[in-house]
């Protein structure tokens, strides 16, 4: 495990996960009797301060993964468990308690914030649910406003008025109100250009440094998965086909699937992209 | 498919049932003791009783309903509680003279309606399609009764091309038939024409604006072509107010039969709601709701031919 | 990675409210301002009326206007105008009642339908569609008969039969409001049900429910009216339908009856439905089009650029080859689009060219302004947009003077298109085969046969294994990947020796999208096609482009052959997007450990646990 002892953090292998998934099974009913087994028996831990990454394609599970965790997906088998509690189940009552220790972020930057309400509504609400006060919540809101890099002046401004990056750090606001400990992160840059996409990562570090709040981090982007990931789970087809530290997976893939992901992801480069092809291409020749 | 058909028809037969049963209980709630009403206020209580038994209302509420309704499930609608004429008789009457006009009034609104939506959808902003914006705000909301005093006045009366009121059976004359239905159903269809143009323009639009057609136009299809294309996804929402205009045209014939006095199934209704008398209120009511659950089903199977997505449900 | 600066204030916006824009359409305050006589009137009646409604005076049977009877007298001998005036207030009175009953009844059924979904959603809406399937006049004429004369309870029924409308319209609109994020983020804020019902579902569905309103306030006005008519209704409260019944019984006689209640009936209904278009139009229900006018002045305005904006307006971007040798040659071309600020221009001087069997790449970010040159280039701007160039060149030929049909009839011949989304660019409605077939049949003339043949040659060579089964397929039924393909065929099966696509692989998966490109340079050096590739990835343009332009809000910042581009950018633009694309930076490891020496603290700050297991590897 050298890799865990040169990474920056004072990594304990001994600690309690925050978070842990064991053998999760999730099936969405397509029709009646027609049913999709969306992840076949998944098993996966978030460590406190930790960033987790889930890679995979279209279908791979990896969304339904962090849905599940939210409570958004039907969980048929198979345990969560949050900071030593089972939350498999968790409903109503309970499911609101989590939220003050998990939130999302979500892929969409323009679906995600309701269009009918200014951003100090959007991100007050999460706060008024749990009872703070209007004074409170606005001295909080002005503060993540501010991690977030936004002007305080747009609390009383609609969404619509935002760009795209400027409306992910708005969703990203609104998941660190209550200072969760975990946060989902649904692809939360693929909608974005390169360069916001690269800041909103920055951004996704500087937060975790500050607040020490963990994220699952779900991407179909080995790039992006790279950057902000310590460790990652390769998804592929409702499994988890491989997982370990970013470094070596990235570097190092072993399993042919993550190999032809790697490989299949064209590089900003001329001459190393057509090394990489001849690569890709002897793979697909020998499969 | 077969499934699809036949769960279709079980959802047609449970509603005809449900608004045969919601009407009989309603009635009955609503009218209480139909005898004053049938006999007038002059009848002796000696009166009344006799007219009871006869009618078998004396009887209780539910036995009076399982009566009825097993008689109507083979098509026997009972009597009339005023002249003590088989129902059946009088629908099979009346039913023709409405439903000549009301088809009359949904052929006119599909064709025309049709037709203003396609070129209202290939030139928008076009004068046509102005008109239509300013056509569809009016006469969606003016009710057909009120349209159709307007034409009669117009038409019949100071122009007089059109007889102003009476029914010819196409039996007597095709030709003075038509003229008969053509002032009710132009004042019935008018709203609808509007409603399917609109539609269908809209959803022209619409689809108009999707990926595939500047696909299809980059793959050199002819204008008229990819306009086939166009109109094909554009339909269903066409269709579906088509089939709804059906059911409202109903409702308006009842109205617009009285203004232009024509023998259909609208004074009937009426007359029958002032005195009471239930069998006949319920025959008409069974009677239109079949005919709208066919058109329902008729439009469930075009919009699956439409559109294949549709017919794997 | 430098962080793009962020503006430490927003520049003011300006936003203006519904009420306001609703003020400045003319028609729109003509028909609000009658409606409000309208209500006045009701309201007022008991003062404003001259006289008793129902008071019988013999003289003023059927007496003309005048005589301080203003309206003249109806058949009772009763005053019209009054009649008119009471009259109103019945009107508005049952409006109201049967659009609350309606609203009240379909407005939380639509939304908890549209919310919930599953039983709640089967069940209320089989309720609404046998509502609307009922005959609703006979069972009203059937309440009437045995309510007798109870108003209230009439309008009530009313309203019960309008519901489907309020129903539909908001169920459509919470189903799709139930599938945006922002429902869920809310969900996982630890928002309660009704709490989310209250607010986002409530606040999404309002402004179209207020246009239904306006629209059924005027069909429950008029169906008020037909039952009246009929005779529903006491006979001492005056009403517009009775007294059109009054009306039409003398109608030959004396027709003035008949028309004042006429007009008081068609002037309300059609204000509120007035109204209600307004406010559609406002909420953008009705999809408008740009007049030819507003087209023409884009036209003069990008053909005649402002003095003031001159440099901006200069072609950019170089040539490479001579105009004779090109498959395609741009020259500085301006696309715009009518907005209510004047012209938008998202193409600012572009020119460009590509020579025969070279791949072109067009890269930028979103808004750069590429897909709408490509557009320009095909002749298929989306509706609104026009474009103006010195010259568009096509294999040689001058096409930017020709006719839109000599322009189209470039398409599927000459110039091929591949497009970005995969399904939603093949027909719902057609087969496979159809879709392929129905060009290579009338657009190239190939017999049935012939074309299915062509069609089916064309699947196998884009690497389809069972072209018979997706030729029989409609385009739900195969995969994203698949449909890619499709589009490939039928954009190559006409051999075009130019091919344009735009960002062919952006919605694909990693895996396919190697696949798909590997498709694409095979099909270009078989065929021998010039390809241009609009794309805002830099790693497909080393992966397949021999030469790329660079694209930023409109206008070209660099021109040159690949290897250059990313060996020497000229531009710092261009330096930025390569540095953004992630695939040299520093990873997180990399990251965490210069953290940990730029800053000692960290390490006892970092509460990052990493490895909290061992890999499964």
């Amino acid at each position: 495990m050298n890799a865990a002892n040169d990474s920056a953090g004072t990594a304990g292998t001994d600690t309690a996960p925050l978070l842990s998934v064991q053998d999760l099974v999730v099936d969405y009913r397509l029709a009646r009797k027609v049913r999709f087994r969306a992840l076949k028996g998944v098993s996966l831990t978030v460590g406190p301060g930790e960033c987790v990454g889930l890679v995979g394609e279209s279908g791979s599970g990896k969304s339904t993964l962090g849905r599940a965790l939210l409570g958004l997906a039907p969980v048929e088998s198979g345990r969560i468990t949050f900071d030593g509690e089972d939350i498999t189940h968790a409903r109503g009552a309970a499911r609101r308690r989590l939220a003050n220790d998990i939130q999302v972020v979500f892929q969409d930057p323009y679906g995600s914030l309701d269009p009918t309400m200014t951003v100090g509504e959007v991100l007050a609400e999460p706060l008024e649910v749990a009872g703070t006060t209007r004074a409170q919540a606005r001295a909080v809101v002005a503060e993540m406003l501010d991690r977030v890099r936004l002007p305080t002046d747009s609390v009383h401004r609609y969404p619509s008025e935002f760009s795209g990056g400027q409306r992910q750090r708005i969703a990203i606001a609104r998941a660190l109100v209550r200072m969760p400990r975990l946060i989902v992160c649904d692809e939360p840059v693929s909608a974005l250009d390169l360069t916001t996409q690269a800041t909103i990562l920055d951004l996704f570090i500087d937060l975790q440094r500050e607040t020490g709040v963990s994220y699952l981090f779900v991407s179909h982007d080995l790039g992006v998965v790279r950057r902000i990931c310590h460790r990652v789970s390769v998804m592929y087809q409702g499994e988890i086909v491989e997982s370990g530290h970013t470094r070596s997976v990235t570097e190092e893939p072993a399993h042919p699937y993550t190999r032809r992901l790697l490989l299949a992801s064209p590089v900003a480069d001329p001459a190393r992209q057509a090394d990489r092809r001849a690569a890709w291409l002897g793979l697909r020749e020998s499969a | 498919m077969l499934s699809f058909i036949a769960k279709r028809l079980l959802s047609g037969v449970l509603l005809l049932v449900l608004v045969t049963t919601g009407t009989f209980f309603l009635a009955h709630l609503a009218i209480g003791d139909p005898t004053p009403g049938l006999l007038g206020n002059s009848a002796t209580p000696a009166q009344q009783d006799a007219l009871r038994a006869k009618i078998g209302f004396d009887r209780p509420l539910l036995v009076q309903f399982w009566d009825w309704i097993s008689h109507a499930a083979t098509g026997d609608f009972g009597s009339s509680w005023r002249n003590f004429q088989p129902v059946g008789d009088q629908l099979v009457l009346r039913v023709p003279v409405t439903l000549s006009v009301v088809v009359f009034a949904t052929l006119l609104s599909a064709v025309i309606g049709v037709a203003v939506g396609i070129l209202c959808g290939l030139r928008p902003g076009g004068v046509l399609d102005r008109v239509l914006k300013l056509a569809s705000v009016v006469l969606f909301a003016l009710p057909g009764f009120w349209v159709s005093l307007v034409l009669v006045t117009w038409f019949a009366l100071d122009l007089r091309w059109f007889p102003a009121i009476g029914y010819v059976s196409p039996d007597q004359s095709v030709s003075g038939w038509l003229e008969s239905i053509t002032l009710p159903s132009v004042s019935l269809a008018l709203g609808a024409i509007v409603m399917v143009a609109e539609q269908l323009r809209n959803g022209f639009l619409q689809v108009n604006n999707q990926d595939f057609v500047r696909t299809l136009r980059a793959r050199g299809l002819s204008k008229r072509r990819v306009t086939a294309h166009v109109l094909r996804n554009a339909s269903p929402a066409a269709l579906t107010v088509l089939a709804l205009m059906f059911v409202g045209l109903l409702g308006g014939a009842i109205v617009v039969e009285i203004v232009f006095n024509l023998p259909g199934i609208g004074s009937l209704t009426q007359s029958a709601s002032q005195i009471g008398d239930i069998p006949v209120l319920l025959g008409l009511t069974a009677v239109t709701v079949v005919f709208v659950v066919l058109v329902n089903f008729l439009l469930d199977l075009v919009l699956g031919w439409v559109n294949p997505k549709v017919r794997e449900r | 990675m430098t962080a793009v600066p962020f503006p430490a204030a927003l520049a003011p916006v300006k936003r203006i409210s519904l009420g306001r824009r609703y003020l400045r359409r003319p028609l729109g305050v003509v028909a609000l301002a009658l409606l409000l006589v309208v209500v006045a009137a009701a309201v007022l009646a008991p003062w404003l009326a001259p006289f008793d409604p129902n008071h019988v005076d013999f003289t003023l049977t059927h007496a003309e206007p005048g005589g301080g009877h203003l309206l003249g007298g109806d058949s009772a001998g009763r005053d019209i105008l009054s009649r008119l005036l009471h009259g109103a207030r019945t009107t508005l009175y049952g409006a109201v009642i049967t659009c609350v009953s309606g609203l009240l009844l379909g407005v939380p059924a639509g939304v908890c339908a549209g919310y919930f979904g599953g039983v709640t959603d089967r069940l209320a809406s089989w309720v609404s569609d046998a509502l609307q399937s009922v005959p609703g006049m006979i069972v009203l004429l059937v309440v009437a008969a045995g309510t007798g004369q109870s108003f209230p309870v009439l309008m009530v029924a009313l309203g019960v039969f309008l519901a489907p409308g309020y129903y539909r319209i908001t169920r459509a609109r919470a189903l799709a409001v139930r599938k945006e994020p922002y429902i869920d983020a809310a969900r996982v804020a630890g928002v309660t049900n009704p709490r989310i019902l209250r607010t986002h579902m409530l606040r999404a569905v309002y402004a179209p429910i207020v246009v239904q309103t306006a629209l059924t306030a005027g069909i429950a006005i008029g169906m008020q009216a037909g039952l009246q008519f009929l005779g529903i209704g006491s006979a001492s409260t005056p009403s517009w339908g009775q007294m059109m019944n009054d009306g039409f019984q003398n109608m030959l006689t004396y027709p003035l009856i008949l028309l004042w209640p006429s007009i008081a009936l068609g002037i309300t209904i059609a204000a509120l439905a007035f109204i209600g278009s307004t406010l559609a139009d406002l909420i953008s229900i009705r999809a408008e089009q740009p007049s030819r006018r507003a087209r023409a002045r884009v036209r003069q305005e990008l053909t005649a650029p402002a003095a003031t904006e001159l440099s901006n307006r200069l072609p950019s971007g170089e040539h490479e080859h001579s105009a004779e040798d090109c498959a395609l040659r741009i020259d500085n071309l301006r696309v715009g689009y009518a907005s209510p600020s004047g012209v938008k221009e998202v193409v600012r001087g572009v020119s460009l060219d590509a020579a025969p069997g070279e791949v072109l790449g067009i890269v930028g970010e979103s808004g750069s302004g590429k897909t709408q040159t490509m557009f320009a280039v095909l002749d298929l701007l989306p509706s609104g947009g026009t474009a103006v160039a010195d010259g568009i060149r096509v294999s040689g030929r001058e096409v930017s003077g020709l006719s839109a049909a000599e322009r189209a009839a470039l398409l599927g011949r000459s110039i091929g298109y591949v497009p970005q989304e995969p399904l939603s660019n093949l027909d719902p409605c057609y087969t496979i085969e159809r879709q392929l077939v129905e060009p290579l049949r009338h657009v190239h003339g190939l017999s049935k046969a012939d074309a299915r043949q062509r069609a089916r040659d064309v699947l196998v060579r884009v690497g389809l294994t069972d072209p018979d089964r997706v030729l029989a397929s409609y385009p739900h039924q195969i995969s994203g990947g698949m449909a890619q393909r499709v589009l490939i065929a039928g954009a190559v099966a006409g051999r075009p020796s130019l091919l344009v696509a735009d960002e062919p692989t952006t919605a694909l998966d990693v895996t396919v999208q190697a696949e798909v490109l590997e498709l694409l340079r095979e099909l270009q050096q078989e065929y021998g096609m010039t390809l241009v590739i609009v794309t805002h990835n830099f790693g497909v343009v080393a992966d397949i482009c021999d030469r790329v332009v660079v694209m930023k809000d409109g206008r070209i910042v660099e021109t040159g052959r690949v290897e250059q581009i990313f060996r020497h950018p000229a531009d710092p633009y261009t330096a930025e997007l390569i540095s953004a694309s992630l695939d040299d930076v520093a990873g997180r490891h990399e990251l965490d450990q210069a953290w940990a020496r730029e800053s000692p603290a960290a390490l006892d700050r970092s509460a990052a646990h990493v490895g909290g297991e061992d890999d499964a590897r």
